[in-house]
């Protein structure tokens, strides 16, 4: 009978004890947002990753809350609050990131830029119903989702870009250099596919591990294929060592990559590999100058003065500059539903330093994309400098568009 | 020519995984522990040396002393405070220990340097040697010669110097040395700072290559493992050989990627070349029987205890009800945590099954929970959800039996190398080609889950969880209970007595993998139908050491093992807790000291405690029927005792 007064007392014990744990964990839980409180916007990035930091993304999204609140009162009033949660390209991580975002209660979200968006949050965004505003889409799960509105073509537009870039000036034998891996194997074959639609004669794929130590096998397999061109997937944290090992390996053709890898650090510590290096931007202030840059320059010096002026910062900007004119345009209360509601009215859109939106501008398997323009530059004696195409090919004039001078590429049809 | 040109190339590849190598074999010759860490300290060693160079002006050369000598003291105080003290514990703890280093090394390294991934200059010539057609960069060459140097040194030094020999006879006797007026204290300190300070030399050469991150050398230990093993975790020279044959292969191996067909479907494609290293480890392991020399072995050391659960059926009622309040009154952040968690705690439950009960080590349990993900993604969209979670655990406990057949002719370490080579091999080749994920483009899409119709939404999916989670608790504690468990811990303690005793060791051994693997399989459905989607990156092979670490510090024989490594578990409570307080990013270093402290204060696990408590509570109350968790040494607990002498009777 004692035994079992024991047994009684502990399994009392312990459920009163979690009990009281579960009412004190779940007790805090985030206050619902209110018609006069801020308007929150929830941005998921993966910051703390070897491969791929959207640090810069971070501190521009917060430098532009900043300029909202302290130079245009706020919108309707109303301050503006950014969260920001780090999923470290993690998906267990971005499963919780994800559901403490939601938590918050935001009308939407801005500048996601996260590896595993695609993998595992986007379906959560969905079913929540909350609209996305600028962002760096590189699946296809977000290329399609009927609730993102990029501003730019993310990674989807950036390669494909860079391929008929290299088609326009003649080349016709080109290298593709990817990561092992599902996802990056999947963007080589398309851009194979691409290459072969645009009149390309011959396209190889080279494959390298993610944690390879060394590069240099890879770039003998590339030299030895004796391509035209290059177009390599890396990330700012490869890119050190795979130009380096292009260039010991004597790969002297044109090397082309994303804006990714075109930061300081890579360039300064690259021992010159990167010179000559072509770079695809989404956003280019160097090309499109004017107010918009004056804008941008102002909000970045004043407000998040340490920062490096990139393709992230440019990118995000004009993210944050659309999440602005679409939530300036809500009619009432700026609630998720109006915010979605007046995204899906704004999808033509003028753009920020970027090419516009435009929604016709679409390409049937990328319908979210309704910015699939990017520009080219090379990087050289310290500068980006913008390519200039002479003349446009016949059969490449639906791929490039040239605004004010200046060649924009994109790697997709629209449906119409 | 491209064949000599390949291989040639693989120089610089072989050269680090030799570099790394011989610190393992370093180690494993003085104290018989392979050390997960070994890339770990290289990092950490990496980072120290470049800050010191680069951002604290110091010179080149007085850096590297600095550094070589800071790793060697820490080799000398993570033996001492940790090694030492688990000496006569099991592999498991021990290997669990270098586990726990590794990630206290990963969590440090993120929380005090920039994570982002650069390539630091390095001190070695960077200039390119024409061979022919071949153009090496000269530092390639340079670390491939400075491993054979290394490994003609030491090679040199452990033969033919008493030191050298005194480490070896260390190794082999301990008693015996110690006999002989040496000190088993000092030569494990030595062996450690040695298999450091090489680590710390390895990571200097190696990072302007290989570039510098937390994890970059880090998880090299697949392929580091394969020269080590070549080397039969005993020979210098061979684990230099071994490192670079292994590099040249694989850099060989990219002239015959692009081929295609469906005859090469094992070398050609997504992650075969990255795989490459760990199929040299099974096939290595598996071929040879038990390769691994028997080092340091002089006590067999206690398992941990494997008390039979309590409450078995009041439990039960208590979890439903405990969860059910949990359930109803979380925030949904909380809520998909409390999912993570119950999840995690299925996998740990299979950890509990076939390496707490069985014994055998498994490090792929998140691999196989991802085979049942995968399975569920292809499946989820025509079958009702019962059938996909039954087909999931099926096809799952299949590829359990396939994982678990090395186990019929290797045990311990090397089964622990063999299923950690499995789990590598999940995640770069079955969880990335499209062949077997059937999605070309993205990631394979899972539909929400519904019963009987009726789509759930996460509350009643979090209540499916929490039934199907203690029902398979009911079943694991109802297993450690009966005859079929006490079989187990028999094979567990000595597997000749169960062998002597009738049992058909293979057949519980192969049944075991397939039981645990099953449950996992559910596991990783249960995770698909949460996320909606299969994501390959959280059923990585860290995602596996992590479980295992998790439940070793709960307690691994004991359901209350299965219970801590849900709650750590990657999304689960824990990480939650952490998420909303701004501590994410010190997950892993908080897990791997809390380990490390763990290990030494309750090497049984932290659930023992419990059982001490009413063990003691009832010493004073006069009714004391159960034994404490910490008995004599070489037994699993006093009851298992008496059960396995009355299975031999």
């Amino acid at each position: 009978m004692k035994h079992k007064t024991f047994r009684t007392r502990v399994a009392l014990a312990t459920a009163g004890l979690l009990t009281m744990s579960a009412l004190t964990a779940c007790g805090s839980g985030a206050a619902s947002a209110s018609g006069s409180g801020p308007i929150v916007l929830g941005s998921l990035l993966t910051i703390d990753n070897p491969f791929w930091s959207n640090a810069d993304v971070k501190a521009t999204s917060e430098a532009w809350e900043k300029y909202i609140n302290k130079e245009l009162g706020g919108i309707n009033g109303r301050e503006v609050k950014i969260v920001t949660c780090d999923d470290k390209g993690d998906s267990a991580a971005g499963t919780t990131c994800a559901n403490n975002l939601l938590a918050e209660e935001p009308v939407a979200f801005v500048n996601n830029a996260s590896l595993v968006v695609g993998q595992v949050v986007l379906p959560q965004f969905t079913q929540a119903k909350v609209a996305t505003l600028g962002a760096w889409p590189i699946s296809q799960q977000e290329n399609e989702n009927p609730l993102l509105f990029p501003t730019t073509s993310g990674a989807s537009g950036t390669y494909p870009g860079l391929a008929v870039y290299l088609r326009s000036i003649g080349i016709e034998n080109v290298a593709l250099v990817f990561e092992d891996n599902g996802a990056a194997n999947a963007v080589a074959k398309s851009l194979a596919d691409l290459w072969k639609s645009l009149g390309g004669k011959k396209s190889s794929i080279f494959s390298y591990g993610l944690r390879t130590p060394d590069f240099t096998p890879l770039a003998s397999q590339v030299a030895a294929s004796k391509p035209e061109a290059v177009i390599a997937g890396i990330g700012a944290g490869d890119a050190v060592r795979v130009l380096k090992a292009f260039k010991a390996a004597g790969v002297d053709v044109p090397i082309t990559t994303t804006q990714t890898p075109a930061v300081k650090t890579v360039l300064e510590s690259s021992g010159g590999a990167a010179e000559g290096v072509y770079f695809s931007f989404v956003c280019s202030p160097t090309s499109v100058g004017g107010k918009d840059v004056e804008l941008y320059e102002h909000v970045m010096k004043t407000y998040a003065p340490d920062r490096e002026l990139t393709g992230q910062t440019c990118a995000a900007s004009s993210g944050m500059q659309y999440a602005l004119s679409v939530l300036q345009g809500v009619k009432g209360d700026i609630t998720k539903e109006s915010v979605l509601a007046q995204a899906q009215k704004s999808t033509d859109w003028p753009g920020f330093m970027t090419h516009p939106m435009e929604s016709d501008a679409a390409a049937k398997a990328t319908p979210a994309i309704r910015n699939p323009y990017v520009t080219v530059a090379q990087y050289k004696k310290g500068e980006f400098v913008p390519v200039n195409v002479d003349r446009v090919p016949a059969g490449l004039k639906p791929y490039v568009n040239v605004r004010d001078g200046i060649p924009w590429f994109r790697g997709t049809l629209p449906a119409s | 020519m491209d064949l000599l040109r390949m291989a040639v190339l693989g120089l610089g590849l072989g050269g680090a995984y030799a570099l790394l190598a011989l610190g393992v074999v370093a180690i494993y010759r003085g104290t018989g522990v392979p050390n997960f860490a070994q890339g770990a300290v290289g990092m950490f060693s990496a980072y120290v040396f470049f800050g010191l160079r680069d951002d604290g002006g110091v010179p080149a050369g007085l850096a590297v002393v600095i550094t070589v000598v800071t790793a060697s003291l820490a080799g000398v105080a993570f033996y001492l405070l940790v090694m030492r003290q688990l000496r006569n514990a099991p592999i498991l703890a021990r290997i669990t220990a270098t586990l726990g280093l590794l990630l206290v090394l990963r969590g440090l390294a993120m929380a005090l340097f920039d994570v982002a991934s650069r390539t630091p200059r390095g001190e070695l010539p960077s200039r390119v040697l024409q061979l022919g057609s071949v153009a090496l960069p000269v530092d390639r060459l340079l670390i491939a010669c400075l491993a054979v140097l290394l490994g003609i040194v030491l090679s040199v030094v452990s033969v033919r110097t008493r030191l050298g020999l005194a480490v070896r006879a260390v190794a082999d006797n301990e008693k015996g040395v110690q006999l002989v007026g040496l000190s088993p204290q000092l030569l494990g300190a030595l062996t450690w700072a040695i298999g450091f300070a090489l680590a710390a030399v390895a990571g200097i050469v190696l990072s302007p290559i290989s570039g510098l991150d937390a994890d970059a050398l880090t998880m090299l230990i697949v392929p580091v493992f394969g020269a080590a093993l070549l080397a039969r975790f005993n020979s210098f020279m061979l684990a230099v050989a071994g490192g670079l044959g292994i590099g040249i292969a694989q850099s060989t191996l990219a002239l015959v990627q692009d081929h295609q067909g469906w005859y090469s479907i094992l070398w050609a494609g997504i992650g075969r070349s990255q795989a490459f290293p760990a199929l040299v480890v099974i096939l290595l392991i598996v071929a040879s029987g038990r390769l691994l020399p028997a080092r340091g072995d002089a006590a067999t050391g206690r398992l941990p205890v494997a008390p039979l659960p309590r409450y078995r059926k009041s439990g039960p009622v208590i979890a439903l009800a405990v969860g059910l309040l949990l359930i109803y009154t979380s925030s949904t952040p909380w809520l998909s945590a409390g999912i993570m968690t119950l999840c995690g705690i299925l996998i740990g439950l299979s950890v509990v099954v076939v390496t707490g009960y069985l014994g055998q080590i498994s490090l792929a349990q998140c691999a196989t929970a991802g085979i049942g993900g995968l399975v569920t993604a292809r499946l989820a969209a025509g079958l009702p959800l019962p059938l996909v979670m039954l087909i999931a655990a099926a096809v799952a406990g299949v590829i359990g039996i396939i994982l678990g057949l090395p186990s019929v002719r290797v045990r311990g370490q090397s089964l622990a190398l063999v299923t950690l080579s499995a789990a590598y091999i999940c995640e770069q080749v079955v969880f990335q080609d499209p062949r077997f994920t059937d999605a070309e483009y993205g990631y394979p899409l899972i539909p929400a889950a519904a019963l009987f119709g009726r789509q759930l939404d996460m509350t009643s999916f979090a209540v499916l969880v929490l039934v199907v989670v203690i029902a398979v608790g009911s079943l694991v504690g109802a297993l450690r209970a009966s005859s079929l468990g006490r079989r187990a811990l028999a094979i567990r303690e000595n597997e000749a007595a169960a062998i002597a005793a009738g049992t058909n060791v293979p057949r519980y051994k192969l049944a075991g993998f397939a039981l645990a693997s099953a449950i996992a399989g559910l596991a990783g459905c249960l995770l698909g139908y949460h996320a909606l989607v299969f994501a390959p990156n959280g059923f990585t092979t860290f995602a596996s050491l992590n479980i295992v670490v998790m439940a070793y510090i709960g307690g691994i024989a004991m359901i209350g093992g299965a219970i801590f490594a849900g709650i750590g578990a990657a999304g689960g409570l824990f990480a939650q807790l952490l998420a909303v307080n701004g501590w994410a990013s010190y997950h892993d270093l908080i897990g791997g000291l809390g380990l490390l402290i763990a290990i030494q204060l309750h090497p049984n696990g932290i659930a023992s405690l419990g059982h001490d408590l009413r063990h003691r509570l009832r010493s004073r109350t006069g009714n004391s029927k159960v034994p404490p968790s910490a008995p004599a040494e070489h037994s699993t607990d006093v009851a298992t005792d008496s059960e396995i002498e009355r299975l031999v009777r």
